[in-house]
């Protein structure tokens, strides 16, 4: 078959049929060649717009000026993770030094990213989930407060991916974060002390948190874990003020339950009709089916929408429940205020990859045809790259930013993917070198976005995997996946990359081949500086628009968290870290796995036999700074 | 569903206890006789420590009897394979990796004791960090066959190497590298 890794500087599958209509449409001709068709697009590009094209931008409500402050995980909301700050260069990178650490006190992955308000920096740990404020305005950044949420220790035995917390965010004067157990809890950020604590998630059915929770108009939105446990996902909102819950957005079941109402329009026929969260199941399947919201989560106040992915349909075993199961593995934009829904599309209809459609979601706009386009980037678990108008919903392009052989492309009329049937997994029968992997050609971690260079800064795996069918059981509380699967390194070998994606022109500019898979999130810079961590604790600056390695450091263990860049009270710059291997992919180590077996760890554990001996468990805060001049 | 219903074996186990006991009962204590007054599968052991530390010069309890009757025994270990699968234990420890739980095969050593016994008490017990309590849920004469099965994947692995390089690349096109404008 046809592999659909694109070449480097070759014209995406996804912008062809697009050129090519527009293109017939301009000239009436029909282009035969993809060679012909890249010369002509370009010499049409060229008679269209005057001056150099314009690079995507994000819209400027979604990305206020930065105030050198780091509110929440992904910079603002339209998650671009890009700083404006710029002391920190090509050229004195070299010189950055660590300014101070911090224990954890914790040796499991951490996944957090640090949020840095008013000189005070706010650090959650992974399970169980104490949080720390550090004073920023002193020197070594000592210990403000710190704060035991006290979990209840058996949440850990529903959490399927080592016991992980992307963070908290702060609002008005609060820090509020999730715990392992399922409350969400704000805190003074002044002094630590609980202003209120509401329980969402119920571990006896296999619920968790584990994500990040985003604050919109005063709410603050929340999703569950539990997608390898049988839960029925949701998206649901508290009042900041309060903690009271003001929606519950289920993404199975009814269409009042889901909150779809009559201005639900999405795009494409097949998420049209009504109760589909229901028909698109066996009977009762969808009461069990997953649809979890364990990631990210962007915000467009012009258009007053809220958009987040859904997770993977339960259980595993797609043989157990045939339909598209709606409304999992997809992704809903939905009105804040009420959490009514407004469009939705399914990256994986019917998903039998573990595809999860919960990785981050960036808003940019740019010109497409010539005409700017409201769109959202989504890199998802099934190896494309969708740009889709966040007005409608709509799938301007997909493109593959990994390599994939269990979907042959995206269908841009129908929204569908084309599924290999080679790759689709059948019970009691070894299905070998699916890719990408359950875990995706990449997972949560997140990209980050340029408006300097235009490139989204991917970071991401390169894994392949043996999956066989078995049937799942259902015990509430229990495991509900029904597979067995053993991952491997991807062609070429190595786990992992950073990819530079060029937003606009839908190919890769450049990428960076990493031994293992790329775990932790990417931050840039306005002075063109990348930065990242790899699974064997090197914290590392790229130049962003070569990628050549500018800088890097050793740090404690495997960084698998989110970086982040702050103004110091003193006026200087600051890029802070969590080192501190674990996650899925690094649960080998944080949960001292046995290699003997491969299906370990939901089949990790096959493709990282030798993490043990290049990293240990560990958790520690670094902070890096240029020395004061 | 079959894991309920008696089997032939079971009656077999039970008067095979009978005769375990009636050796261990002449100098037991109390509760050792009072283990031999139920059913071969109803009641967990009674006396599990999960410390080597005695204070006062105190000693281990001894071990349960019915250790010897499911310890390394071929049919329950063949039924705790499929009992594990079934009660989805294989979620959580796959096949003795770990994942969710901790590792089976001994590279995690045993938090809470590897004898036979001391596993029937994890598993019928629970345990404070995530593992669930299955007494009332998983019959107990189940719940032997599965710590037997346990006991397996430990003694199986102990003498398989320990990878410590990644399997071979699937096939497939390698991306370049970086390739700087």
């Amino acid at each position: 078959m046809t592999p659909t890794f694109p070449p480097v500087f070759a014209p995406s599958t996804g912008a062809i049929p697009r050129l090519r209509r527009a293109l017939s449409r301009a000239r009436g001709v029909l282009i035969g060649s993809a060679a012909t068709l890249l010369l002509t697009a370009v010499s049409v590009a060229q008679t269209t717009t005057s001056g150099p094209p314009t690079l995507p931008v994000p819209p400027a409500a979604a990305a206020p000026p930065d105030d050198g402050q780091w509110m929440m995980p992904a910079k603002n909301y339209a998650a671009t993770r890009y700083s404006e700050l710029d002391q920190i260069n090509g050229s004195n990178v070299k010189d950055l030094r660590v300014e101070f650490t911090f224990s954890m006190g914790v040796n499991r992955g951490q996944e957090a990213a640090p949020i840095i308000v008013k000189n005070t920096m706010y650090v959650v740990d992974a399970y169980p989930n104490y949080v720390f404020a550090l004073d920023l305005s002193q020197s070594g950044a000592p210990l403000k407060w710190q704060y035991a949420p006290e979990p209840e220790a058996a949440s850990q035995g529903v959490a399927c991916c080592d016991v992980v917390n992307r963070g908290g965010v702060f609002f008005d004067g609060k820090f509020i974060f999730n715990t392992l157990d399922g409350n969400t809890i704000a805190l003074d950020a002044e002094t630590g002390k609980p202003v209120w604590r509401t329980k969402l998630a119920d571990i006896s059915v296999g619920e968790s948190i584990t994500m990040a929770p985003l604050v919109v108009k005063g709410k603050v939105l929340v999703g569950d874990s539990g997608g390898e446990f049988g839960v029925r996902g949701w998206l649901a909102a508290l009042d900041a003020g309060t903690g009271k819950l003001a929606w519950k957005a289920f993404h199975t079941g009814p269409d009042k339950d889901v909150l779809i109402g009559s201005d639900f329009k999405p795009f494409y026929p097949s998420d049209q009709g009504q109760d589909l969260g229901v028909k698109s199941w066996p009977p009762d399947a969808w009461k069990i089916g997953g649809g979890t919201m364990w990631g990210w989560i962007a915000y467009d106040p012009d258009l007053n929408l809220i958009y987040n992915g859904t997770a993977n349909p339960g259980p595993w075993n797609q043989e157990q429940r045939p339909g598209d199961n709606k409304w999992t593995a997809g992704i809903f934009a939905r009105d804040p205020d009420t959490g009514g829904a407004k469009w939705f599309y399914q990256f994986n209809p019917h998903d039998e990859h573990d595809y999860d459609g919960i990785n981050e979601i960036v808003l940019l706009d740019l010109p497409v045809n010539g005409q700017m386009r409201k769109v959202l980037l989504h890199p998802d678990r099934n190896g494309y790259l969708y740009m889709i108008d966040r007005v409608t919903g709509e799938v301007i392009a997909a493109d593959a930013y990994g390599y994939v052989n269990s979907i042959t492309g995206i269908d841009l009329k129908t929204g569908r993917p084309t599924i290999n049937p080679d790759k689709a997994t059948k019970l009691g029968a070894v299905v070998r070198d699916i890719c990408p992997t359950a875990s995706g050609a990449k997972d949560w971690e997140p990209s980050a976005f340029s408006p300097r260079t235009g490139f989204l800064y991917i970071p991401h795996e390169n894994l392949c995997m043996d999956w066989e069918n078995v049937e799942a059981n259902y015990i509430a509380g229990t495991p509900y996946v029904g597979a067995n699967v053993v991952m491997k390194p991807g062609p070429g070998g190595n786990r992992g990359f950073l990819t530079a994606w060029d937003v606009a022109n839908h190919r890769p500019a450049w990428r960076i081949k990493e031994d293992l898979p790329v775990w932790s999130g990417a931050l840039v810079t306005a002075a063109d500086l990348v930065f990242y961590g790899t699974m064997d604790g090197w914290f590392k600056a790229l130049d962003a628009r070569t990628g050549e390695l500018k800088w890097q450091f050793r740090t404690g263990s495997g960084i698998v968290g989110q970086p982040v860049a702050y103004r110091g009270p003193d006026g200087r710059e600051y890029v802070a870290i969590l080192s501190g291997v674990g996650g899925w992919a690094g649960a080998i180590v944080a949960g001292n796995l046995d290699p003997r077996d491969p299906t370990g760890a939901l089949g990790f554990v096959g493709a990282m036999p030798d993490l043990k001996r290049k990293t240990t468990a560990g958790g520690m805060l670094y902070v890096f700074a240029l020395p004061p001049s | 569903m079959s894991s309920r219903s008696p089997r032939p074996d079971h009656a077999q186990r039970a008067a095979a206890l009978v005769v375990v006991l009636s050796l261990a009962v002449a100098g037991c204590n109390q509760q050792n006789s009072d283990i031999a007054n139920l059913p071969a599968s109803e009641g967990g052991p009674q006396n599990v420590a999960v410390t080597g530390l005695f204070p006062a010069g105190g000693v281990p309890p001894p071990e349960d009897p019915r250790d010897k009757l499911y310890d390394g025994d071929a049919h329950a270990i063949n039924e705790g394979q499929r009992l594990f699968e079934r009660y989805n234990c294989v979620g959580c420890h796959f096949h003795g990796a770990g994942g969710i739980g901790p590792a089976l095969l001994g590279a995690d050593p045993w938090r809470y004791g590897g004898r036979i016994d001391q596993i029937f008490q994890t598993i019928y017990r629970g345990r404070p960090n995530g593992m669930p309590a299955w007494a009332g849920t998983i019959p107990e004469a189940e719940i032997w066959e599965i710590a037997a099965y346990v006991r397996s994947l430990d003694k199986a692995a102990s003498d398989k190497p320990i990878p410590t390089e990644p399997p071979p690349p699937a096939a497939g096109p390698s991306p370049p590298s970086a390739a700087a404008n």
